[in-house]
């Protein structure tokens, strides 16, 4: 067994849906409701008010991953990836259970965190450089590397609001390539550009991992899951359905889908 | 072992995740190791608001010396009140000042989580570094109506007292307590959206129980104490002190006025701190 990099145990993760605008009026509302409510429930009757839902997001989660795995994670929409992605980003905390991280974690779950529109496409590479966690000196250092990543070089100077779409995601992209992750977390967000700068991306992630870093990646395109992770966990409702070598995990995947549709 | 909140841990750091209940500490240190984004987000604040006004940096002047004469005209010359002997537009202006660095300060903090929403669900940093660098993003304003005040002084012969020296402690005083304030304001407004409007009235309402268009001497006796719970008293009647080397003619010494805002605006921030340390863990879920 290899050294761990992340060690899941038991997350659980609950959402309490707010109803209605949420806020001093929903407060109101259950303050007013309450006398209400609890004649009710003294006359064994259930009511309609419900201050708010609750949604299990995640359901006892558990599994190890070791220095330099990749691994991929597969499941519906609203299967929990991007919740189990927020709470190993820290962005969220479990519910229930606990989450070891041995190394450093750096998160992609969206291009261009923080790009401000009015800005230089320069000083949004400061800017989002600062958030992904980059140190000033480790920007300045990689500036022209990733200008010409980017390919975006004439107009860098350019407010980013005069970007292309292609142009404004491929420096966000670009940005977030050039981080020197332990632990390197992707919500789909592979599948940026052309065809040239696709090729271009996952060979850059491929350098990554044979550095030696951990990636956890989110995808719904099989083939980049393929290439990319040896190992694929699939995510139903919350709890795993399956954690095991890509091929098999993705086949079964794609065919448990098409036996749905 | 194991090295509970570091942002970046070390090589051999470890990083535990897991529930947290009741009171989180302050993990101020974690704030330390972020201290490159305060610095950028702060730069952002300005820079941008800057580019999105045609006047830019002129409204850092054209605000504080309208609000000036506004003050001057309803408390100077319709309702009579004096400046402890100097002229009127000048003991207003000094006063425009910090207030102005506080109202802002609290304007930009209060809605200052849902305006980097998408930064908050997206991304780790320590969520105080939001209403920090819109606390820290109005010192370049306040900096800039200090041409204003020069002037004034030049034109009405205030010359500058050995009290400029205090000048800094006054304006962490300041800032202090606009942003004890605005943690609470900024907190409280991901919970309940309403604070956005509620803000501007409270502003408002705090404008007139602050010595900004009158002198704290015009409080009656009895009063000035109460009247001094508000910590902008003391930063107040404290800049006109040290810009303009005036002391209020009050029942109660500047000093302690003085340190009665000193107090109530630490209770302010340290509460602030960790009401937002409390609440933050659901800023992510909720905003
Ligand atoms: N902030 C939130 N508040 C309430 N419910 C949420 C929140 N975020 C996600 N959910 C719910 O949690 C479930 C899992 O969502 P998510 O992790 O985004 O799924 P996936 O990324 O697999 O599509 C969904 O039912 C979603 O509606
Ligand atoms: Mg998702």
């Amino acid at each position: 067994m290899g050294r761990l990099a992340i060690k899941a145990e038991n997350v659980s993760k609950k959402y309490q849906i707010r109803q209605g605008l949420g806020g001093l009026q929903t407060s109101f509302k259950a303050i007013l409701n309450a006398p209400f409510n609890w004649l009710m429930r003294q006359n064994g009757r259930y009511t309609h008010f419900h201050p708010s839902e609750t949604i299990w997001a995640l359901r006892n989660i558990s599994f190890d991953v070791e220095h330099g795995e990749s691994i991929g994670i597969i499941g519906r929409n609203g299967a929990g990836k991007s919740t189990l992605l927020k709470i190993i980003s820290r962005i969220t905390r479990p519910s229930k259970g606990k989450i070891t991280l041995y190394q450093r974690v750096n998160s992609l779950l969206e291009i261009g965190t923080g790009f401000n529109p009015d800005l230089s496409g320069r000083e949004n590479i400061y800017l989002n450089g600062s958030f992904l966690g980059m140190k000033l000196s480790e920007i300045k250092q990689k500036f022209d590397e990733i200008v010409t990543f980017s390919e975006i070089e004439k107009f860098i100077d350019t407010p980013v609001k005069y970007y292309s779409s292609g142009m404004y995601m491929r420096l966000a992209f670009s940005i977030a390539v050039h981080l020197t992750p332990e632990i390197l977390i992707l919500d789909e967000v592979l599948a940026v550009g052309d065809a040239g700068f696709q090729r271009k991306s996952q060979e850059k992630m491929g350098e990554l991992l044979s550095s030696g870093a951990t990636i956890i990646l989110v995808s719904h395109n099989n083939n980049t899951i393929r290439n990319l992770c040896e190992r694929t966990i699939w995510l139903d409702n919350g709890a795993i359905k399956m954690d095991g070598t890509s091929d098999i995990v993705v086949d079964q995947y794609s065919k448990f889908i098409r036996e749905e549709n | 072992m194991v090295k509970n909140h570091s942002a970046i841990p070390s090589k051999d750091g470890v990083l535990v995740l897991r529930p947290t209940k009741g009171w989180a500490n302050l993990n101020l240190r974690d704030l330390w190791q972020y201290r490159e984004l305060i610095y950028f987000l702060t730069w952002r604040d300005i820079v941008v608001r800057y580019k999105q006004t045609i006047l830019g940096a002129a409204w850092a002047i054209i605000n504080p010396v309208v609000n000036m004469i506004v003050l001057e005209v309803v408390f100077g010359r319709l309702a009579n009140m004096g400046s402890e002997g100097l002229p009127g537009p000048i003991f207003r202006y000094a006063a425009v000042m910090p207030w102005g660095l506080f109202s802002k300060a609290l304007a930009t903090s209060g809605r200052s989580m849902l305006s980097n929403r998408s930064m908050i669900t997206k991304v780790y940093f320590p969520r105080l570094i939001i209403p920090i660098a819109s606390v820290l993003g109005g010192v370049v304003d306040f900096l800039i109506s200090f041409l204003v005040l020069l002037g004034m002084m030049f034109y009405w012969h205030v010359a500058p007292t050995v009290n400029l020296l205090a000048l800094p402690l006054i304006i962490v005083l300041a800032l202090t307590t606009a942003l004890g304030v605005g943690l609470w304001l900024s907190a409280l407004n991901v919970l309940y959206r309403d604070i956005g409007y509620i803000l501007p009235v409270l502003t408002q309402l705090l404008l007139f129980v602050s010595p900004v268009g009158y002198s704290t001497s015009t409080v009656g006796g009895k009063w000035q104490i109460l009247y001094s719970l508000n910590p902008m008293v003391g930063v107040i009647e404290g800049f006109r002190w040290a810009v303009l080397g005036i002391t209020p003619g009050t029942v109660i010494p500047l000093w302690n006025l003085l340190a009665i805002s000193v107090g109530v605006s630490l209770v302010i921030l340290i509460s602030g701190l960790f009401f937002f340390r409390r609440m933050e863990r659901t800023f992510a879920d909720m905003v």
